[in-house]
Parts: structure tokens; C-alpha cells; sequence
């Protein structure tokens, strides 16, 4: 490679932008590539759980973030530039391919839990609504739970994705978590639902 | 419940989802990395599961942490490795390189060369009609004494920051004797997601660009403003978007 192991990636990267559309840009790029490979690898199969799909997804990542590399910003950290990419590649990803197969196969399905947020027309109410359901989450739930829940409901990742990407090595993985992680979080809910119950009759009896 | 909040799993999305107060990954790993951590940046992450999660998993990715699953990560890495050249010579394949007739005729392009070839011929017909009165100024209503061309910055107005809802349109700040403006977003990575041109200072975004623009997601648009000739006069730089969960801050 000579001496381009030494060079650190931001180094490689203003070769390459130097070298722009040029031959003399494939060293530094096999440099990057052979740096990186696992890492993108690796995403790319705890997210699908196919060797296939994975080799794919990385080289459709490894194309888009090469080719990008004209834009990328002095001072930011490639890896961080690298995540962010193959994040969202792969989260488009299966965003099309859940439109194509309409649902998730592993979504559990919803328990009719109002959370508080029956009748919540207004904002205000559903700030409130989900404020609480975020303080009931603070309360009750431990660090994996929370995290389970996160990447299952906000970045819509499979359960098996998720049991993947944080090591869950119990038999049933995240699911296990999310379900208990509601368990807890209906009960904790019961609660404040007497607890908000008896103030108020306590209220009204003064 | 809420026919704004139809499901279990909208209310945890919301619930978990990031806050106005969340900082882009790039700047919550820079924040978070020096020594000691800013202290609101720590009071942040000790309250925020959604930035804890991003961060963990960061982590994980940088680490390229295989877990039990090390044996079939090493064949995707084996699959990926004889394909290197491949992802390199695809990478290196200048984009300019394809022949410029081959993007032009597409229908996307068509419809957008239209739009430009109306501008300048408008524009033509507009200069032939004044060339002889050279000192005749165009007839600008609009235009005051104060007001001079830029050649440089103009405001995008729409969408920046943090977004309560999904933008249905992008506007800016008019461009005295702007004839047409390019309007492009782009992903982080500064890939191209869509443009569009228009003489309007205002453009609505389709829908199929309308379901990339997903919450938590951050996405750059930047729009450039070009005269009648075809020259650039002016452009807003890439502005930064992105789409919330929830109103409410954490």
C-alpha cells in the first residue's frame, strides 16, 4: 500500500478528493475498503440475518459512501460518516421491503393500551400523553428494555434485527424484552390510572 | 384512542423517538468523545434513551462488533472482499463519464428541460425586446433602489431544523432577476434524493420524496438561483432538516 496504513482515514479521504475520478484514487479507497469491510459487514448482516443480502447491502453502501466522498466535511469522523450512511441505506432498505411485504412478519401485535391518550384530541394532551408514557417508560423499564424498544419502534427494526445488534442471547431475544418491557409498562400505567383515580376523589370529597 | 395516535406502536414511537434537544449523530459522537463530556451533553444522554441507544449502536458499528454471529459475518466479509474491485471501479467511475445525451433523454430530465428551455426563451424574447435601449432597465417592478443582484447567499426558508410535520414544500427568499432555480435534497452523505427546477420561489415536494423524509432522519436541501443566461447568482448553501417524533422537547 505504501505507507498507506499509517495514513488515518481522513488522510486517504483527502487523497481520494484530491485524486477525483482518477486511477490514483483506487489506493486510498482499497485502503478504506479493507479498513471498514467488517464493520459495514457486519451491520449489514445483523440487520438482515442473510449472508447474501448482507454482501449486497455492503456493496450498495460501500458504492454510495465512495462515491460520496467529494462531500465529505473536514473535521467529521469517517466511521461516524460511515454509520450514518449505512444506517439509513439499510433502513431504507427495509422500509421498501416492508411496503413490498406490507407488515412486519415479527410485529407483535397492538393490546389496545390507551396509554392515557383515549380521547387526546388536542396537542397539548397528547404532549402530556406522551410525556407520561416516557416517564412511566424512565420508571419502569431497565437499560436493554428501553434500548429493545427504541431501535423496534422508532428505527422499525426487526426483533430478530434487534436481538442481533445488541447480542441478546436469550432464547426468544428481544422479544422477550418488548413483552416484558409492556408487561411493565401496562402495569405501571394500572397505577397511575388508581393513583390519578383516588387523588382526584380525594379532591372532590374536600 | 386518539385518531391522531391510532396504535400502541405510535404512542411508543413517539414516547421513545428523538426531541428537539437531540443533536445529529455526528455531533453527539463528537460532544460525547471529549474529555470530560460537555455537562449538558451528559445531563442530555442521562435523560435521553433515544440518543443512548444511537450512541451504543454507533459504537457497536465502529467497533464492528460480530457478536455470536462472527462465523457468517465472516463470509459476508469474504463475499464482500472478492467484490472489491468491483465496489472500487464503480466508485472511481467518474459520473460525468456517462454520456451526457444518455441522462438527458430521460423523462425526468425531459420535463425539467423544458421547464429550462420555456425560462430562456421568455428570457430571450425579453433581451431582444429591450437590446436597443441599452441603458432602458428591465422592467422590474419589483426591484427598488437599495435593491442590488447577489451573487452570493440567499435564505431558504423552508423546511430548517427540526420539524413538527413533514414538509409538503420547500420555499426560499426571492432572487431579484432570478429566471429559474435548482432545487435538489440530499441525504447526509451528500447523495442526491431528488431536484427539480422552477421559476416559482416555492416548490412542492412529491410524495415519493415526502416518504424519505422519515423522523429522525436528517436531510440537507439546497436550492441555487440562476438569471436568464443560465448564470448562477446565487445559492443557499446546504441546509440542514429533519423530521421529530413528537413536539415536545425532553
Amino acid at each position: 500500500m505504501g505507507g498507506m496504513e499509517q495514513s488515518t482515514d481522513e488522510e486517504l479521504i483527502e487523497l481520494v478528493q484530491a485524486e477525483k475520478d482518477s486511477a490514483a484514487a483506487e489506493r486510498p479507497l482499497n485502503e478504506l475498503f479493507r479498513r471498514h469491510q467488517a464493520k459495514v459487514a457486519s451491520w449489514c448482516y445483523q440487520i438482515t440475518g442473510d449472508v447474501n443480502s448482507a454482501a449486497d447491502l455492503a456493496q450498495e453502501i460501500f458504492i454510495k459512501a465512495f462515491q460520496a466522498l467529494p462531500s465529505f466535511r473536514k473535521g467529521s469522523k469517517f466511521t461516524t460518516w460511515l454509520y450514518s450512511i449505512s444506517r439509513n441505506h439499510c433502513l431504507d432498505e427495509l422500509r421498501s421491503k416492508r411496503k413490498r411485504n406490507e407488515e412486519l412478519s415479527d410485529s407483535l401485535p397492538d393490546e389496545i393500551e390507551d396509554w392515557g391518550m383515549a380521547g387526546a384530541d388536542s396537542v397539548l394532551e397528547q404532549r402530556e400523553a406522551a410525556e407520561l408514557l416516557r416517564q412511566l417508560i424512565r420508571e419502569s423499564l431497565d437499560e436493554t428494555e428501553t434500548k429493545v424498544m427504541t431501535l423496534h419502534y422508532v428505527n422499525e427494526l426487526p426483533l430478530d434485527a434487534v436481538s442481533r445488534m445488541l447480542g441478546l442471547t436469550n432464547t426468544s431475544g428481544a422479544k422477550a424484552y418488548v413483552v416484558s418491557a409492556r408487561r411493565k409498562l401496562r402495569r405501571a400505567h394500572d397505577l397511575w390510572k388508581s393513583r390519578n383515580k383516588s387523588s382526584k376523589a380525594g379532591k372532590n370529597v374536600e | 384512542m386518539s385518531n391522531n395516535w391510532p396504535t400502541e406502536q405510535d404512542a411508543f414511537r413517539t414516547a421513545l423517538g428523538p426531541g428537539t434537544d437531540c443533536p445529529p449523530i455526528e455531533d453527539l459522537e463528537r460532544l460525547t468523545s471529549e474529555q470530560p463530556p460537555a455537562p449538558n451533553v451528559a445531563k442530555h444522554l442521562e435523560s435521553c434513551s433515544y440518543c443512548r441507544t444511537e450512541l451504543q449502536v454507533l459504537h457497536a458499528f465502529q467497533a464492528g462488533e460480530a457478536g455470536a454471529a462472527s462465523k457468517e459475518v465472516e463470509r459476508v466479509t469474504e463475499l464482500l472482499q472478492a467484490r472489491s474491485r468491483e465496489i472500487v471501479r464503480q466508485a472511481t467511475m467518474p459520473k460525468a463519464s456517462a454520456p451526457w445525451w444518455r441522462t438527458a433523454f430521460t423523462a425526468r430530465r425531459i420535463s425539467q428541460a423544458s421547464f429550462a428551455m420555456a425560462a430562456i426563451l421568455i428570457a430571450a424574447v425579453v433581451v431582444i425586446q429591450f437590446r436597443p435601449s441599452k441603458v432602458r432597465p428591465l422592467p422590474d417592478t419589483t426591484q427598488t433602489g437599495q435593491e442590488v443582484l447577489r451573487s452570493g447567499g440567499f435564505a431558504l426558508l423552508s423546511p430548517v431544523g427540526d420539524l413538527q410535520t413533514q414538509p409538503g414544500e420547500i420555499r426560499w427568499e426571492k432572487v431579484p432577476n432570478a429566471a429559474n432555480y435548482w432545487v435538489r435534497v440530499l441525504e447526509v452523505d451528500g447523495s442526491e434524493l431528488w431536484k427539480a427546477e422552477t421559476a416559482a420561489d416555492h416548490i412542492d415536494l412529491p410524495p415519493a420524496i415526502r416518504s424519505r423524509i422519515v423522523p429522525a432522519k436528517t436531510l440537507l436541501c439546497e436550492v441555487s438561483a440562476f438569471d436568464a443566461s443560465g448564470k448562477k447568482i446565487g445559492e443557499t448553501g446546504q441546509v440542514r432538516f429533519r423530521l421529530l417524533q413528537h413536539s415536545d422537547s425532553r
